[in-house]
C-alpha cells in the first residue's frame, strides 16, 4: 500500500450509478488503482476530501461483486493455495469492463 | 456448458459505450480541469469525471490526440510559469543569464519543480486509462515522464538554453561560495540538484541532465577554483605545513560536501580531480621547499606533517613515489653528510699529526671517529625508523626505499665493513660493560642492522675476524654470551658459510681450555719424568690456521726462547702432539703474554708483558749490575727479526710508565747502536704493571694495510666467483650466458657485489683450465666438463 498516504478515514463510501452506497475499508478500496489515485490525500482531489466516490458506469449489483473481490483480493494477498472467487457467468463482461474501468 | 442445459445469459455491460463522443466537448473538460490543478484548486475536481472522461476518450480511440493535448498544455503552462515565476529574478530580458537574486531565483525554481512533480503525479492519475492502454500500446513514455521532459525542455533546454545556463551558473555559484565558507541554501541546492538528476537527457536512457552536462560543470568549476586556491596559499607563503593543512581541510570539506548535497557518483568523480590539481601537481614542489618542506620536517621530528603528508599521498597513489624519491634524497644527503663528517675528522687528526698540534682536546683518533660514523648513522636510522613507525603507518614500500637508500650511503663509504667491525668491537670490549642483558641485545641489533646493510659482507667477515681473533686471543672480550649472540645473529642473515670460521674460532678456544685442564693435569701427575716436567705455568691457545686470520697464523716470529720457557715449550708439544698425532704445531710468540716478576730497588713489580719482551728482559739476568747489551747483541742472542725487535724494546725502554730498560742514549727512536741495561731504579707506585705491545689494540688500519687486506679479500672473491660458477654448471651441465651470469650474481651477493667483469673474467679463466667450455654450435652457451 502507498506508504505517503495517509488515510484520514478507516472508511470509504462507494456509490454505484443507480444510488447504493457501499461503505468499504480505505485498505480494501486500494485494490483499484484508480480509487487509489481517486482518494489519495497528496493529489487532493474533491472524492479524497469527502472520501466518497460515485461510480456512474457500474451498477450495484455489478459493485457488490467488485467489493466482494476487492476482500477476496486483500484477504488472499500474500498466500498460496487460494480458493477460486466465483464469478456469476451472467455477470462475466460487465465485470470485466469495470475491472478494466477500476485497473484492478 | 452448463451441466443443465439451460443457456446462461449474459449481461450485456451498458451501452453508452457505443455513444459517439466529442473529443473537442471532452477537452473541454480536461483543458480547465489540468489548470485548475496547476493552480492547487484539485479540490473542486471530481476525480472520477475526469478519469471517465479520459477512460472514454481512449476508449474511443481519441488517446493519440489526448496524449498530445495533454503535453502541449502542459507546456504552455509551463511556459506561463517561466514568464510569471521566473523571469522577475532574470535582469535584462529572457535572453540574459544575470541574476537578481541567487539564493530567491533558486528556490522559485524549486517551489515550481517540486509544483509539478505533484501536479504532473495528479493528472498522470487522472490519466492513469490512456497511459495504461494508449501509451503503452504506442510505445510511448507515460504522461508523467511526459510532464518531466516538458519541464527540461522549457526550464533547462529552452529555446535560448538562458535559463538552464542560469539555472546551472547560479548553482555553482551558491557552492563556489559554500566553500568560501558563505553560509547558503544547502536544502534548496540538494532539491535542485536532485531535480537535475531526475530530468532525463534528450535521446538518451539512462543520462540525466545532471550527469550529461552539470556533473562537468561541477567539476570544472572545483578545479578551477582549488587551482586557483592552491597558487594564492602557495603564493602567499611558502609555508608546506599549512598548505597540507589546508588541503587536507579542503578535501574533508569537500567529502562533506558531496555528502550533504552532490549525489554519491560525483564525489567519486570530483574528489580525483582536485586531488590531481592540490596533491599530484604540486606537493613535490611543496615538500622540496627549503625550510619547511620534508626536510624540515624529518629533521625535527614532525611527525604530524609526515603523516598528513602521507595519508595525503596515499589518496593518489598508493606508490608515494615523490615521497620516496625525496626521502631517499634527504637519507643520501644526511648520509653523505655524516660520511663527509667522519673524512673531515680523519683528515684533521692526520694533519694534526703531522704538525704535531698541542691541543689534543680537537684530535679525534681514527677508532672513536669510526665510531663516531656508526653511531651518527645509527642515529639517523632510528630517527627514520620512528618516522616510519609513528607516521607512515610502516608502509612497506617506503620502507624499502628508505632501506635502500641507507644501503646507498653506507656502502659509499669504502671503510664501511671496518667501521661497522670497529664498532663492533669497541661495544664488545669497553662499552658494554656492566650493561644489562637487554642493553646488549639492542647494541648487537644495531649492529646488525649494519650488517645487513653491507653489501661487502666477505670484506667485513675479515675485519670482524681479525678483531674477534684480538678480543679472544688477548681475553678481551666481556661476554662470551654476547659474542656468540651476535654470531648467531649473523648466521640467521647470511647462513652457516659465513659463519663457520667464527664458530670454529669459538671452538678452537674452547678446546685449547679443555686441553689445557689435560696438561695441567698431566704436569702434576706423578709418573711424569722429571725432564719432561716443564718448569714454567703455560697456557696455550692452540688454532686451526684455516679458521683465523691469515694476519694472526702468518706472523709467526722465530726466536730463542729461555731454557726453561723451551723446556715447557717442549713439554706440551709432547703432550699434545701424543693426543694428536699428525699435527703440526707453530708457535706465534709475539700474540702472547708473561707473567714476570721482577726484583727492582724498591720493591719486586709483577709485570705482564709480550712474550718478546719477556725473551729479552730474560737477557738481562745473567748481565751483572752496570754492564750493558746493545741492540746487535740482543738481537744475536734472541734472533728476533729487527722490526720485532725494535718494537719490543720501544715497550720496556722508551714507553713512559714502563721503562724497565734503560737506554743510552736516551731517546725515542730505537737505532741498532743503541745500548741497553737493566733499570734497577725502576719504581711504580702499582704492584702489578702491564707492559703494552707498541701499535697493539683496534686502530684503524693505515692506508697500506687496507690495500693488503682488499687485495685478499680480491683474491677470495675470485675462489668464491670461480666456486659459484663451477657449482652453478655442475648441476646445470648447459646453461646460457646470461642466465649464468645471473644465478652467480644472486648467489654471490650474499658475500659481495660481484662485478660483470669479475664474473666474466672468472669464466673464462675456468674456460682456460678445461672446467667450461663455449658450445661448439651457439657461442652464448656454455657446457660443463666433468
Amino acid at each position: 500500500m502507498d506508504s505517503e498516504v495517509v488515510p484520514s478515514s478507516k472508511y470509504v463510501t462507494l456509490i454505484s450509478g443507480d444510488g447504493f452506497e457501499f461503505i468499504v475499508t480505505r485498505e480494501a478500496a486500494f485494490v483499484s488503482a484508480t480509487l487509489r489515485g481517486m482518494l489519495s490525500v497528496a493529489s487532493n482531489f474533491e472524492e479524497a476530501q469527502t472520501n466518497r466516490v460515485l461510480l456512474e458506469n457500474i451498477n450495484a449489483t455489478c459493485l457488490e461483486k467488485i467489493c466482494e473481490y476487492m476482500y477476496y483480493n486483500l484477504t488472499y494477498k500474500d498466500s498460496v493455495d487460494v480458493p477460486d472467487f466465483d464469478v456469476p457467468p451472467e455477470m462475466a463482461l460487465e465485470l470485466l469492463v469495470a475491472a478494466d474501468y477500476l485497473n484492478t | 456448458m452448463i451441466p443443465n442445459g439451460r443457456r446462461a445469459k449474459i449481461r450485456a455491460p451498458r451501452k453508452n459505450l457505443n455513444l459517439e463522443v466529442d473529443f473537442d466537448a471532452s477537452w473541454a473538460l480536461l483543458a480547465p480541469a489540468i489548470s485548475q490543478i496547476y493552480k492547487k484548486n484539485a479540490s473542486q475536481l471530481s476525480f472520477e469525471q475526469l478519469y471517465r472522461t479520459t477512460y472514454t476518450l481512449v476508449l474511443r480511440k481519441h488517446g493519440k490526440q489526448l496524449y498530445e493535448a495533454v503535453s502541449q498544455e502542459v507546456t504552455s503552462l509551463l511556459m506561463f510559469i517561466i514568464e510569471s515565476k521566473i523571469r522577475p529574478f532574470i535582469n535584462g530580458g529572457m535572453n540574459s543569464s544575470i541574476i537578481t537574486n541567487n539564493i530567491e531565483f533558486l528556490r522559485e525554481v524549486k517551489i515550481q519543480w517540486i509544483d509539478h512533480c505533484t501536479c504532473m503525479k495528479m493528472i498522470s492519475d487522472i490519466m492513469m486509462y490512456l497511459d495504461r492502454v494508449y501509451s503503452k500500446e504506442s510505445h510511448k513514455l507515460p504522461i508523467y515522464d511526459v510532464g518531466i521532459e516538458k519541464f527540461r525542455d522549457t526550464f533547462i533546454r529552452g529555446s535560448s538554453k538562458k535559463l538552464g545556463d542560469a539555472i546551472f551558473n547560479t548553482i555553482i555559484e551558491e557552492i563556489t561560495k559554500d566553500r568560501n565558507g558563505e553560509i547558503i541554501d544547502k536544502f534548496t541546492i540538494k532539491s535542485l540538484i536532485q531535480m537535475l538528476e531526475a530530468l532525463p537527457e534528450v535521446r538518451s536512457d539512462s543520462d540525466s541532465v545532471y550527469a550529461s552536462t552539470f556533473e562537468h560543470m561541477l567539476i570544472d568549476s572545483a578545479e578551477k577554483y582549488y587551482t586557483d586556491a592552491a597558487k594564492k596559499t602557495l603564493e602567499d607563503s611558502h609555508d608546506a605545513a599549512l598548505y597540507i593543512r589546508k588541503i587536507d581541510a579542503w578535501l574533508e570539506d569537500e567529502t562533506r560536501r558531496c555528502k550533504m548535497y552532490l549525489p554519491d557518483s560525483t564525489l567519486h568523480k570530483l574528489l580525483p580531480v582536485i586531488e590531481e590539481v592540490l596533491i599530484t601537481r604540486r606537493i613535490r614542489t611543496v615538500l622540496e621547499f627549503a625550510g619547511t618542506g620534508l626536510k624540515f620536517w624529518i629533521e625535527n621530528k614532525r611527525v604530524e606533517e609526515i603523516g598528513l603528508v602521507y595519508k595525503l599521498i596515499s589518496r593518489v597513489s598508493l606508490e608515494h613515489q615523490d615521497i620516496k624519491e625525496l626521502f631517499a634524497e634527504i637519507i643520501d644527503k644526511a648520509g653523505t653528510s655524516v660520511t663527509e663528517k667522519a673524512k673531515h675528522d680523519t683528515e684533521q687528526a692526520r694533519i694534526a699529526k703531522v704538525e704535531k698540534n698541542k691541543s689534543k682536546a680537537t684530535i679525534m683518533n681514527p677508532t672513536t671517529i669510526s665510531i663516531n660514523w656508526v653511531d651518527d648513522v645509527l642515529k639517523l636510522k632510528d630517527s627514520y625508523d620512528a618516522i616510519l613507525k609513528s607516521a607512515l603507518q610502516n608502509d612497506r614500500n617506503i620502507h624499502a626505499t628508505i632501506d635502500k637508500a641507507f644501503a646507498d650511503f653506507i656502502n659509499r663509504n669504502e671503510k664501511v665493513a671496518e667501521y661497522v667491525s670497529l664498532f663492533i668491537d669497541e661495544n664488545l670490549k669497553k662499552t658494554l660493560k656492566g650493561k644489562s642483558d637487554q642493553e646488549v641485545e639492542a647494541v648487537l641489533e644495531k649492529a646488525i642492522i649494519l650488517f645487513r646493510f653491507i653489501s661487502d659482507k666477505d670484506l667485513f667477515e675479515q675485519y670482524y675476524k681479525a678483531h674477534l681473533a684480538k678480543r679472544l686471543l688477548n681475553a678481551r672480550s666481556i661476554s662470551e654470551d654476547a659474542e656468540k649472540n651476535l654470531i648467531a645473529k649473523i648466521k640467521i642473515e647470511v647462513g652457516t658459510a659465513f659463519t663457520s670460521k667464527l664458530e670454529g674460532m669459538f671452538r678452537d678456544m674452547n678446546v685449547s681450555r679443555d686441553a689445557m685442564t689435560l696438561y695441567n693435569e698431566s704436569q702434576k701427575s706423578s709418573d711424569l719424568d722429571d725432564s719432561k716436567r716443564g718448569p714454567v705455568d703455560l697456557s696455550v691457545n692452540v688454532l686451526t690456521s684455516t679458521y683465523w686470520p691469515t694476519t694472526i697464523v702468518n706472523a709467526q716470529t722465530k726466536c730463542v726462547l729461555p731454557s726453561d720457557v723451551e723446556k715447557t715449550r717442549i713439554a706440551f708439544e709432547t703432550f699434545y702432539l701424543s693426543r694428536h698425532s699428525g699435527r703440526i704445531l707453530s708457535w706465534n710468540y709475539n700474540m702472547g703474554t708473561a707473567d714476570v716478576k721482577a726484583r727492582f730497588k724498591k720493591r719486586v713489580h709483577e709485570i705482564n708483558m709480550p712474550t718478546l719482551c719477556m725473551v729479552i728482559l730474560m737477557l738481562f739476568n745473567n748481565v751483572p749490575e752496570g754492564e750493558f747489551l746493545t741492540f746487535e747483541q740482543i738481537q744475536d742472542l734472541t734472533s728476533i727479526p729487527t722490526s720485532e725487535l725494535t718494537r719490543h724494546l720501544q715497550s720496556i725502554a722508551v714507553a713512559h710508565t714502563t721503562r724497565i730498560l734503560t737506554k743510552e742514549p736516551m731517546s725515542k727512536n730505537i737505532k741498532p747502536t743503541d745500548k741497553f741495561s737493566f733499570n734497577a731504579n725502576f719504581e711504580s707506585p702499582k704492584l702489578k704493571i702491564r707492559v703494552l705491545a707498541v701499535s697493539s689494540g683496534n686502530k684503524v688500519e693505515n692506508d697500506i694495510e687496507r690495500k693488503e687486506t682488499l687485495q685478499k679479500v680480491e683474491q677470495d672473491r675470485k675462489y668464491e666467483t670461480d666456486a659459484a660458477i663451477v657449482r652453478i654448471m655442475k648441476t646445470r651441465k648447459t646453461l646460457d650466458h646470461d642466465s649464468l651470469i645471473a644465478e652467480t650474481t644472486k648467489q654471490l651477493m650474499i658475500r659481495f657485489r660481484p662485478t660483470l667483469s669479475l664474473i666474466k673474467y672468472r669464466i673464462d679463466a675456468l674456460i682456460e683450465t678445461e672446467y667450461l667450455e663455449r658450445d661448439p654450435d651457439n657461442r652464448t652457451i656454455y657446457n660443463y666438463l666433468a
